[in-house]
């Protein structure tokens, strides 16, 4: 019945009354109402029509069953039915009247408050949903179909604003259709309000009229806000054409900031959202390392996220200031501080990792720069436990799990934003004062290295054994510039052809176009900086406080607490239950690529220091001055950027506690607002983790998955080996392919995960099912659509695959399975004792293996020759640098460099010879290299904690400090032969990123070729340096190596060549490879890609052997690399000087 | 490509960087310096040269080469070739222009412009030749396409003597503007010892008079045969031609209105970085309030 005003009205309208007489139409009207009205007063209640809706508005339409006289007739309803239909028709069609003014019709509606008393004969007639459905559409067709203006007519407007009231009121139990017409309405509404905004002022009156001075039709979108499907998207996009509108309206935009809760339901609402994100992610490879399109594309939680965070990205973008101002504050104080920063310390490392992959992820998806601003200035800014985000994210760079991975990814994704803020934190403070620069060098910071000296000498770094083609970048050149043999035409300039190294010739070519690409990119986006920091501006003085590293004693302190607070972050405590036997949190530490070795020392090490700790061991007292450097460290307070009165920030906790308790009261003046808590307090947030904390104390159930897929290797070295031997394009092909699950390796992992995982529970989506999946505090999985069982497979068995080459690793990926554990312990791992935990967490870095760790394994691997060699080896050295820098050293500067020189071969010497002595017992009783390196390794853990203390020994006599960032890049970066394929990638990627940055002080300080005169300064040359040296010792003992390697090199550059190829391909209809709604293993096959007929064999690498072959290969494609940034430097236009 | 490029073009530099880098090829027939450098065979770097492993056989080798390494081949030449002249190009010399050859960067076309002084409306077309082990070697020749009569140029070759002001080229010190700069300040302030050209040294000492008349005349028969075709067949050599509005209206015009900005050249790929840093501070999100930065 009620459709067919709405079909009726459509049908007629292609009838049309062109011609028709005005007054006929008039006259066909009133007859109309005539019989209408005879009808309604016929049932009309004794009451005068005003009062029964003075008792209507006060009660949202739900009292309208109680004054209902009697049953309708069904034949008198459906002839006003038709009576009405006619006259909409009618009143649709006419035009509005000379000078705008009212057509009669129209005029007549006013008059007679028509509207209004076909509301009411609704309300008569029982208000069922279909009423509702049938005013809906009345309105929504008069609105879009009419030639004149209704809204600004009171009695018309009145009645629709009745009408939205009470079908808000019962629009929860209403099965969605009437939603979906409601916003479908309102959405209307909206635009017309844009279109027209003189009718504004009549919103707010006739909201008024009602008692309640709100915007009656923002408020009822409020709730929908975090909707997903139509009725979401139409309601976003009509808040987004207010906030657009508020912009413009002052007094659209105080009503949205000082009397709604839009602001604090959106921060909320993203906090509600975060909460139901799976909070761990069990990755599918151990080279995975961030959250792509495909990846998160499977998540519908995450996809739902990401929705609601676009659309605060895009209501910063047009609302009015002060809304942006109010939104990002609650952001910042209503997600980032009480939801992120939690998550971003959780306790264990898969969960760190996830939360980390999620940041990530974020900070790609932003497109709003406010809003990126709102969140990093929280990474950059916030203390949580009194230490910067930042400083534990830096940290974590070098832990050994897959989190390290991660949070280079995360740390790729922040130095490729071009933020002078980020650069600053991370790079610039510490090199702005200039400490680790000589006088002259600091000269010379904006010179220009005309004559590619830096270039040479990291060529120079080149393994010795490299074939000629790879090495000697400087003879390719000469066919490229200077071609011999005459007369060749213009389009042959590169079309020379050397055979079968032609793509290692020509790749250095790539190399130079790349770095010319990436340092254009960098000028342009850093053209607003504030400052050149080219060693002038900002000056040399202008050093902060609270820079660490100001003096050692600082530094010293500072690292250190990096180091406690990632281990403090990262490590999972043990919960007083849990000290059974059983191991149960080592496993779920162990998803690093030592996982292989089932009780390895280093995991030992981790459990024994929790027992430890527990005892409180007298060691633990470590260094005290952690609090004081702490408190002493002025920086700015975390304020937001535009601060706000506190009441919206206490307002907003009320709320919050309000939604907690599930106890929300209506306050009068926001009636409409409210039905928005009920949204929200269905999904609950806040209740699940406080339930979750609850459930906290029970065992930690861990899922074993993780351990289970490497198969235990006999070494820990050859586990890691065997591991990663992927390139790059397998990783990226291994991300995109789809991640169907192999069945082999299945059952053990389902037996296993359905065993630890508790029940689990199939996520329903939207917010319902959340609170309750909580309370019981069971760690359990949410499927995301898939099965729950978690089917991983080692990566081992796909080794031969990969030999191979083209085969694809369509199976090994696994499934991207979420295991959603909530077995979160905040409680115990946020001790507000402060200093004993600092205490506490001083005492595991002793014990820990730690960054140094890494690097005294690539130094011991010098003590291996007698030290009078090394000191030889390092005097000529010495020189050869010096002259590395070009012109004559002057007189003071080579006395000045000699005394360095000799306090650091001092200095060396007395470590290596500590160092030796060391590996001869170690090494006295390996037979092979495996088991020599295991044993080193094993020792190393064993001594770690002397090591350290000399580490720290050694570090004190160095006085300048470039900071974290760069001292863990380059300590990961030292670790190049024994770092995963996807951990070199991410390390070499950031790093010469970083190289691409024109500020001549971060430029000089990467390209820098010399030994600094200050030791403890490591530059990225001499970690080259060693890690060339490494190169050669290791290959010098295996003289199949330089031919193995070079194989390798032709296939993967081969590889990459037919890479770009399918990507230019891929780039044309990259629609069907990317589609993620393909069914499972099909991508694949989907793909009409030529053969891979070019491609030289991949020569059988040993398992073992695969990640340190691609090391050394990956090693020599980074020198070319920064060599060619570095020349590509020295002939730019630089256009940041240029201010 | 621009083959009978209007003189002014030389300062069009990006672009021509661009086409230069692509066209390092053909043959060289008119080049003076081919025989130099499409002969030579670079050392090769020392297979086992690298720093730390073979640290005894990579000192003294670069010892004996001027302190430096010694073997920069081709490759590093390209680029440091290709830095000099970005930093001219960023010097903005008053009236010289130059451009390298299409043929080898080893080669630049120049022209400078004498707007006061006894040399006063000259434009004297030159060519600077740069030795192929730059920047280890001598210092780079300047030789003017017609004689100048001036006591420091070479009444035969038309050659400069650079060589006085730049006795011993230091790499990292010495760069090729200078040389530049140094042909323009010899044509304000003239010195006569040891001269190149004795006549005009003696004339200028004794017979200012005279030697101002054979200034003029000098001037007037560079002048004369501005029009003529560039002495090397290059494309990139700097010709000049009779105003045709034509021709040259148009890019006049657009030398005048149209300023190039960087952005312009690639709107696809805009990258735009971020900063809320103020001014002179070093602190992150200093920047009071201010609408972000877009």
């Amino acid at each position: 019945m009620m459709a067919s005003v709405v079909v009726g009205g459509n049908r007629k309208k292609s009838l049309t009354l062109r011609g028709v007489d005005p007054e006929t139409c008039m006259i066909v009207f009133k007859n109309h109402w005539m019989q209408v009205v005879k009808i309604l007063e016929k049932h009309e209640p004794s009451r005068s029509v005003s009062r029964a809706l003075g008792f209507l508005s006060g009660n949202h339409g739900s009292g309208s069953r109680t004054f209902h006289l009697g049953p309708i007739p069904a034949d008198e309803a459906s002839a006003v039915q038709n009576y009405v239909e006619h006259m909409l028709f009618l009143l649709m069609e006419e035009e509005a009247g000379q000078g705008g003014a009212m057509g009669p019709i129209l005029e007549f509606v006013v008059l007679e408050g028509v509207m209004e008393r076909l509301f009411l004969w609704s309300l008569r007639r029982q208000f069922t949903e279909d009423m509702k459905l049938e005013q809906l559409r009345m309105y929504q067709m008069l609105l879009s179909q009419a030639r004149q203006p209704l809204l600004h007519h009171k009695p018309v407007l009145r009645p629709l604003m009745m009408l939205l009231t009470s079908c808000a009121g019962a629009a929860t139990d209403a099965g969605g259709v009437v939603e979906a017409e409601l916003v479908q309405l309102l959405n209307q509404l909206c635009v017309a309000l844009v279109k027209d905004p003189s009718v504004l002022e009549l919103f707010f009156h006739t909201s008024q009229d009602q008692g309640a001075a709100n915007f009656l039709l923002f408020s009822l979108l409020i709730p929908y806000t975090h909707r997903q499907g139509l009725v979401g998207q139409q309601a976003r996009d009509a808040l987004l054409l207010i906030m657009s509108l508020s912009a413009s309206e002052p007094r659209v935009a105080q009503h949205i900031a000082e009397n709604t809760y839009f602001c604090p339901v959106l921060a909320t609402g993203l906090s509600g959202l975060y909460s139901s994100l799976p909070a761990r992610l069990q990755v599918y490879s151990e080279d995975w390392h961030c959250l792509e399109a495909a990846d998160w594309q499977q998540v519908p939680a995450l996809v739902h996220f990401l929705h609601s965070l676009d659309f605060c990205s895009a209501v910063t973008k047009v609302a009015h200031p002060s809304i942006r101002a109010q939104l990002l504050d609650y952001i910042y104080q209503g997600f980032l501080v009480p939801v992120l920063a939690p998550a971003l310390h959780k306790l264990t490392v898969e969960e760190v990792m996830t939360t980390t992959a999620y940041l990530d992820l974020f900070l790609r998806s932003i497109s709003e720069p406010a809003l990126l601003q709102t969140f990093l200035s929280f990474m950059l800014l916030h203390q949580h436990d009194g230490v910067y985000v930042l400083d534990t994210l830096v940290s974590r760079v070098n832990t050994p799990f897959q989190l390290g991975t991660v949070s280079l990814a995360l740390f790729r994704t922040l130095i490729g934003l071009f933020c002078e803020d980020v650069m600053l934190q991370l790079v610039f403070r510490y090199l702005i004062p200039c400490n680790h620069l000589s006088r002259r060098q600091r000269c010379s910071l904006k010179q220009r290295d005309c004559s590619s000296s830096s270039a040479a000498s990291f060529l120079l770094l080149m393994p010795s054994w490299c074939p000629a083609a790879l090495s000697s970048a400087p003879s390719l050149s000469e066919h490229i510039h200077w071609p011999k043999g005459a007369e060749l035409a213009v389009s042959d300039s590169v079309a020379y052809c050397r055979g079968l190294d032609f793509l290692m010739d020509v790749n250095y070519i790539h190399y130079l176009w790349d770095a010319r690409q990436a340092i254009a990119i960098s000028c342009r986006a850093c053209r607003f900086w504030s400052a050149a920091y080219d060693g002038f501006d900002p000056p040399p003085q202008e050093y902060r406080s609270d820079t660490p590293g100001d003096d050692i004693e600082d530094e010293e302190a500072f690292m250190q607490r990096l180091k406690s607070d990632s281990i403090c972050s990262v490590v999972v405590l043990r919960p007083p239950s849990a000290l059974s036997p059983t191991p149960s949190s080592s496993e779920t530490v162990s998803t690093s690529n030592q996982a292989g070795r089932a009780s390895s020392a280093m995991e030992l090490e981790w459990d024994d220091i929790f027992a430890e700790e527990e005892l409180a061991s007298p060691s633990a007292i470590f260094n005290p001055p952690n609090g004081c450097v702490e408190s002493d460290r002025c920086r700015l307070s975390p304020l937001p950027p535009t601060p706000l009165p506190p009441r919206h920030i206490q307002e907003m906790r009320l709320t919050a506690t309000r939604l907690v308790r599930g106890a929300y009261v209506e306050e009068s003046e926001f009636q409409d607002d409210a039905i928005v808590y009920d949204l929200v307090a269905q999904k609950d947030t806040k209740t699940a983790m406080f339930e979750r904390m609850k459930a906290a104390n029970g065992p930690a159930r861990k899922n074993l998955s993780k351990t289970q897929r490497v198969p235990s290797a006999p070494t820990n070295m050859s586990a890691m080996l065997s591991l990663t031997g992927k390139t790059g394009i397998e990783t990226v092909n291994s991300i995109m392919s789809t991640r169907r699950r192999s069945e082999d390796g299945g059952k053990e992992e389902r037996s296993k995960s359905e065993e630890c995982d508790g029940p689990a529970r199939r996520k329903s989506e939207g917010f319902e099912s959340g609170a309750k999946g909580d309370e019981d505090g069971e760690p359990h999985v949410i499927s995301n659509g898939f099965d729950v069982k978690n089917h991983v497979i080692s990566e081992c068995d796909d080794s031969d695959q990969e030999t191979e080459g083209c085969e694809q690793n369509s199976h090994q990926n696994g499934i991207l399975a979420y295991s959603y554990n909530h077995t979160a312990r905040e409680e115990q791992i946020h001790p507000k004792t402060g200093l004993t935990a600092y205490l506490e967490t001083n005492n595991m870095t002793n014990d820990h293996l730690q960054p140094e760790s890494h690097r005294l394994l690539t130094t011991n691997t010098h003590g291996l020759r007698p030290p009078d060699d090394q000191k030889n080896d390092f005097l000529s050295q010495y020189y050869e640098l010096m002259l590395s820098l070009g012109a004559e050293p002057d007189g003071d500067d080579i006395t000045d460099d000699i005394g360095t020189f000799r306090r650091r071969v001092r200095a060396l010497r007395q470590r290596l010879a500590e160092e030796e002595a060391q590996l001869m017992s170690d090494f006295g009783f390996g037979s092979s290299w495996e088991e020599a390196e295991q044993r080193g390794e094993e020792s190393m853990d064993e001594e770690e904690e002397e090591e350290e203390e000399e580490e720290e020994g050694s570090k004190r006599r160095g006085v300048p400090f470039t900071g974290p960032f760069i001292s863990v890049l380059l300590s990961r970066l030292e670790n190049l032969l024994e770092n995963s394929i996807a951990v070199n990638l991410l390390v070499t990627g950031i790093l010469a990123q970083l190289a691409s940055y024109p500020q001549p002080l971060l430029r000089s300080f990467l390209f820098s070729t010399e030994t600094h005169e200050q030791h403890g300064v490591r530059t990225l040359y001499q970690v080259l340096v060693s890690v060339h040296a490494q190169i050669e010792r290791y290959v010098d003992d295996r003289p199949e190596y330089p031919a193995l390697v070079t194989q390798a090199w032709r296939f993967l550059l081969a590889k990459d060549q037919d890479g770009k190829f399918r990507e230019a391909l891929q780039s044309q209809g990259g629609d069907i490879i990317l589609d993620p709604s393909l069914p499972n293993g099909s991508v694949r096959n989907a793909l009409p890609l030529p053969p891979l007929s070019v491609l030289p064999p991949c020569p059988a690498i040993p398992p073992q052997a695969k990640s340190r072959v691609f090391a050394v290969i990956l090693y020599a494609e980074f020198l070319k690399e920064l060599a060619a940034i570095a020349q590509e430097h020295s002939v730019a236009l630089d256009c940041c000087s240029e201010r | 490509m621009n083959l009978n490029p209007f003189w002014s073009m030389s300062a069009n530099t990006s672009r021509k960087r661009s086409d230069e880098e692509q066209s390092g090829h053909t043959d060289q027939r008119a080049s003076p310096a081919r025989t130099h450098f499409s002969k030579k065979v670079l050392p090769p770097i020392p297979k086992n040269a690298t720093p730390f492993t073979k640290p005894a056989l990579m000192g003294p080798a670069a010892h004996t080469a001027n302190g430096t390494h010694a073997s920069y081949g081709p490759f590093y030449l390209e680029y440091s070739l290709l830095a000099e002249f970005t930093l001219v190009i960023k010097q903005k010399l008053p009236g010289i222009y130059v451009q390298p050859s299409y043929k080898s960067a080893l080669m630049w076309f120049g022209v400078i412009f004498i707007r006061h002084g006894l040399y006063q409306d000259g434009v004297f077309k030159f060519t600077v030749y740069i030795p192929d082990n730059y920047p280890d070697g001598e210092c780079p020749k300047l030789v003017f396409d017609i004689p100048v009569f001036h006591p420091l140029v070479d009444p035969v070759s038309g050659e400069l003597d650079v060589r006085r002001a730049f006795t011993k080229w230091r790499r990292n010190h010495n760069h090729i503007w200078q040389v530049l700069m140094y042909a323009r300040t010899v044509f304000y302030k003239i010195n006569t010892t040891e001269p190149l050209n004795p006549e005009a040294a003696v004339l200028y000492e004794k017979d200012v008079q005279l030697f101002k008349s054979k200034v003029v005349d000098s001037v007037k028969l560079c002048n004369s045969h501005l029009f003529d075709q560039p002495k090397i067949d290059d494309p990139y050599a700097i010709s000049f031609s009779p105003w045709n509005p034509a021709v040259h209206e148009e890019a006049k015009e657009r030398m005048f209105t149209h300023k190039r900005r960087p952005e312009d050249h690639h709107k696809g790929t805009q990258v735009s970085g971020l900063s809320w840093v103020k001014p002179g501070s070093t602190q992150p999100f200093s920047k009071e309030d201010g609408p972000p930065q877009s």
